[in-house]
């Protein structure tokens, strides 16, 4: 009774760490906790990041889970949570920007070039559901290119992009449309072809301090770390580009 | 986004019968077998048809795409002869069903468990058969019991979401079912009013169902009570 009792206090007491608490979108998942190591190797203490679909994450915000500093994978959201939870308003940057690529497991031995092959190349196309950014994202760049309504019957649509990525690694589907940067964390998959970036709406990270958080000032430092030399170039390394500072 | 309420909730109805009716059949053998009968590695195939009630359904769905899916050869074979069941109908009839069928086996196993068999060694020395006697008798004093379970299969498919989000896909008209529909619904910034009325939809479909569970359920204590009078 009492071993219990004291495991479950144990459990209660939150990490001693006095750290920033961090909520990113998912495709920033190998990303983010690079940056921390420079960041912790600068003498900080080290962050708690939490990764997710950019939607969960805002409604957890929304519904008051403790965070400093929020990174989500399109601006939809941020606005929403602009809307609903009150943000440090001058800490908004967008500070990566990402591109849309579809990908073919290895196997595959002629992979579409262009957006107008795909339909004589692939039966089934995986990508994200509707609502999420990399979903909404490879929509707009199907619907632009003028192959929607050959290819909608053939779509398979997945719960999050990683997942859709995970089906043409699989070889359950014949291509996927993914970020670049999950193209490159995937050793299964071949990269067929970069989307024109004029078919869809930017890809950016857009990035704020989260009002009520009682590290404002280590989380704007954070930011100013990520748009600096060194985030830049882990940002890069990884796959993303890195947009000027504001 | 749009999601189409009406073709989720027709969907989990069709997916949820479909399902249960195709559940039915191995249910009651397993059921029977389970209650009856007395065999090597039983235990064994008792543990294997109830894994999916314990196993997260997640997990479920993996396993179904490593045997089902296109990439395995069995999944293959089924799709080349138009049977595909990785992101079709039919496998979230599949999923449904595996998550459903562990309800439905322990329902019919206490159904015949619960079935006097001085009933069946009566018809057996009145000169009838094995198999007229199940039919007969055994299946007849089981089946409030069974129906019970079918009520179970079918309420715990409506619910399905883990293993046919991962088999077959979340796509709507075809594998976008109610539980689909609302987790698709919350990652819309707009889709909450639209969530709610699918989430009443699904509470009412869920209440109906486990009514009538509770009806087979008096059916069968009825029936039972009657017999021994």
């Amino acid at each position: 009774m009492i071993l219990v009792a004291s495991a479950l206090a144990g459990c209660a007491r939150a990490p001693a760490s006095d750290g920033l608490t961090i909520r990113a979108a998912a495709s920033l998942g190998d990303l983010l906790p690079a940056i921390a190591d420079a960041w912790v190797a600068h003498g900080h203490a080290r962050p708690t990041i939490a990764v997710d679909a950019t939607s969960r994450v805002a409604r957890q915000i929304t519904a008051g889970a403790p965070t400093d500093l929020f990174i989500a994978a399109d601006e939809e959201w941020m606005d929403e949570l602009a809307r609903t939870r009150s943000l440090v308003e001058d800490t908004r940057r967008d500070l990566w920007g990402n591109t849309l690529v579809l990908v073919t497991p290895r196997r595959v031995h002629a992979p579409p070039r262009s957006p107008s092959e795909i339909a004589d190349r692939v039966q089934r196309l995986a990508l994200a559901a509707e609502s999420v950014p990399a979903g909404k994202y490879a929509r707009a760049a199907l619907e632009k290119s003028g192959v929607m309504a050959t290819l909608a019957p053939r779509l398979v649509t997945a719960d999050n992009v990683r997942t859709a990525l995970a089906w043409a690694a699989r070889g359950e589907v014949d291509a996927a449309i993914v970020y670049a940067t999950d193209a490159r964390a995937e050793p299964r998959v071949e990269l067929a072809f970069t989307f024109d970036q004029a078919s869809h709406a930017p890809i950016v990270y857009p990035a704020t301090v989260i009002a009520g958080s009682r590290h404002v000032d280590e989380a704007r430092a954070f930011l100013a770390f990520c748009g600096g030399a060194e985030g830049r170039a882990l940002a890069e390394a990884a796959g993303f580009r890195a947009l000027p500072s504001p | 986004m749009s999601v189409d309420a009406r073709s989720a909730i027709t969907l989990s109805i069709e997916v949820a019968a479909a399902s249960t009716l195709l559940s039915a059949p191995p249910a009651i053998a397993l059921g029977w077998l389970l209650a009856r009968r007395r065999f090597f590695g039983k235990t064994m195939v008792s543990a294997l048809v109830l894994a999916p009630m314990v196993l997260p359904p997640v997990v479920t769905g993996l396993l179904l795409l490593d045997v089902f899916g296109r990439s395995a050869p069995l999944g293959k074979w089924l799709a080349d002869h138009g049977m595909p069941l990785s992101f079709s109908l039919a496998g979230a009839v599949l999923a449904a069903l595996v998550v459903g069928l562990p309800l439905h086996v322990m329902a019919a196993r206490t159904a015949f468990e619960v079935v006097d068999r001085r009933y069946e060694e009566v018809s057996r020395t009145l000169g009838v058969s094995r198999a007229r006697t199940f039919l007969r008798v055994t299946l007849p004093l089981a089946l409030p019991g069974l129906a019970g379970g079918a009520v179970l299969a079918f309420a715990r498919a409506l619910g399905e979401f883990g293993a046919t989000v991962v088999l077959a896909g979340n796509d709507e008209g075809k594998t976008r079912t109610i539980a689909l529909a609302v987790y698709s619904l919350l990652d819309d910034p707009k889709g909450e009013a639209a969530a709610r009325a699918l989430v009443v939809a699904s509470a009412l479909l869920s209440v109906a169902a486990l009514a009538g569970y509770e009806l087979f359920n008096r059916w069968q204590r009825r029936r039972l009570e009657l017999d021994h009078v």
